[in-house]
């Protein structure tokens, strides 16, 4: 399973787009950091601390997941498609085929988490631990659906095509949902980890369940698969 | 000690059923081939024995049910059909990612002995997307071999590959078995199978049409023999022999000097040179072949 994490940390990493993608990401948050910093003495200290990862919040609440579907769409598929995943399934049980794929992605977001953080901290020496929370359980929601996108569909350009339209729309789908009164908005407000993100503390736990849960029929479908 | 045992081993996709209920039985340290036409079902047997495919119903036992799958896994090495590998990797790095896959700790220095026994030696470090369809074949090969494992599965090692690696290739399965390992084939190459493999199986439309040792398929097709008689040339040939020969067996073939014949009997090869001596034709050479595996395999 490591191997296969190991395997897939690294190709993200050699891709260009996963590259620009952190240059990207941290970039922004640096300067939203930098320009909250100039307005230090007009906001509290607590709220500086948030407004320093402000950029970071809001890159990865509208854009993170386009970013996952964008790098990650075919990280199963991919294998299958190319055949190279025959390699693997006879050395390997399947279930640790997909939990060291989801691990791989993770590492790879949780990496450029830790350098977009890091980069805010080495500018205005603060770290925000709840934000970095918030992002990193909104990137495993994306990850693990991405990864069952990923299973279910065998054709990496129809999940490439699928991933950007799904990636755009979650964030609408999500602000919509926050901010309708309709009845229909609420339910479809409890599918996506946005509502949890608003309403914080244990709540985030259900965004977790729920990559949980991706994970868990990715595993499945993923096991009755033929080759 | 059977390696494979399968029992009614059935696949079905959708409507189709591809392999139909084989049970089949593998010992330890055989080259057992499989034989069959496109589309018999071949590869997708052999996929249901390495995990790739799953069985619709049947059950397969490896290492006569001895420890788990994932131990099994760790056991066996695999080459698919349509080899295919990650471009960015070289030959070597193929070998250091699957062997980790596999659970297995392999050092450059191994990787580098599989590579050169397969004839990669100097591609070692060369990337996967450069291969020819040959030397992908024998990558292939040689990401089986990682781990010395006791049982291999190759789905057609030498399809693809030049006379001479195929050769190399044919040497080194031989040694394999020679220390010890069981190497389960698929091949189109009935000369191949008929030249290293101890057992052999002949698939037909999902089933399995014969099964046995070279001698044993033989003894099965022995009512039919090729005869092949090498006479005195003869400008006109006399028209009671002509019709005599034509009565005695079937697949004739007769050329200005050489004549081949199948007969079902013994008692035929003596009437058919009775008929060229009292036809006055002077014999030079008679010859009886046994029934090769391609006649074998064509008549199955």
């Amino acid at each position: 399973m490591w191997a296969i994490c190991i395997h897939e940390f690294i190709r993200l990493f050699r891709s260009v787009k996963s590259l620009i993608t952190i240059a990207f990401i941290a970039g922004v948050s640096y300067w939203v950091s930098d320009l909250v910093n100039q307005a230090a003495g007009f906001i509290s200290q607590h709220e500086l601390t948030e407004g320093h990862a402000l950029g970071v919040f809001a890159l990865v609440m509208l854009f993170g997941p386009l970013f996952v579907f964008g790098l990650s769409h075919d990280m199963i598929n991919r294998e299958v498609s190319s055949r190279t995943v025959r390699f693997l399934v006879t050395r390997t049980s399947r279930f640790r085929i997909v939990l060291g794929k989801c691990f791989g992605v993770l590492l790879f977001w949780l990496c450029c988490m830790l350098v977009t953080f890091g980069t805010v901290l080495a500018s205005v020496h603060t770290f925000d631990v709840k934000t970095f929370l918030e992002c990193m359980s909104m990137l495993v929601y994306s990850v693990s659906l991405c990864l069952l996108l990923s299973v279910l569909i065998a054709r990496p350009s129809y999940t490439m095509f699928g991933g950007i339209i799904l990636g755009l729309f979650l964030p609408i789908l999500g602000i919509w949902t926050l901010a309708s009164s309709q009845p229909a908005a609420k339910w479809i407000g409890y599918l996506l980890p946005y509502a949890y993100l608003e309403k914080g503390e244990a709540y985030i736990g259900v965004i977790w369940l729920y990559a949980l849960l991706f994970l868990a029929a990715s595993a499945l479908l993923f096991q009755r698969r033929d080759f | 000690m059977p390696l494979i045992e399968t029992v009614q081993l059935t696949k079905r996709f959708g409507e189709r059923t591809i392999v139909n209920s084989v049970s089949l039985t593998v010992q330890q340290n055989e080259i057992f081939g499989f034989l069959g036409k496109n589309g018999a079902g071949k590869s997708t047997f052999i996929n249901m024995l390495t995990g790739i495919v799953r069985p619709s119903s049947g059950t397969i036992r490896l290492f006569d049910g001895d420890g788990n799958t994932a131990e099994w896994k760790r056991r066996i090495g695999v080459l698919p059909d349509y080899s295919t590998f990650y471009d960015s990797l070289t030959a070597r790095d193929h070998l250091l990612y699957l062997s980790r896959v596999k659970g297995i700790r392999v050092t450059k220095k191994e990787c580098d002995r599989i590579l050169e026994e397969v004839g990669l030696a100097e591609h070692a470090g060369k990337r996967a997307k450069a291969f020819s369809f040959g030397m992908k074949k024998k990558l292939g090969i040689a990401q089986a071999l990682l781990g010395d494992p006791e049982l291999l599965f190759l789905d057609e090692p030498t399809s693809g590959v030049d006379v001479e690696s195929s050769l190399q290739i044919q040497q080194l399965l031989l040694r394999l078995q020679k220390e010890g390992r069981t190497i389960f084939m698929t091949s189109h190459n009935l000369h191949e199978i008929e030249k290293i493999c101890t057992r052999m199986a002949i698939m037909k439309a999902g089933t399995i049409a014969a099964a046995g040792s070279l001698s044993e398929l033989q003894a099965k097709h022995r009512s039919w023999r090729t005869v092949t008689v090498r006479h005195a040339a003869l400008a006109d040939k006399p028209y009671e022999l002509v019709s005599f020969v034509e009565g005695l067996g079937k697949h004739l073939e007769w050329r200005e000097e050489a004549l081949s014949l199948e007969v079902d009997d013994k008692r035929k090869v003596a009437a058919l040179i009775r008929a060229f001596v009292h036809a006055g034709v002077d014999i030079y050479h008679v010859c009886g072949d046994e029934p090769s595996l391609e006649r074998i395999f064509l008549e199955e």
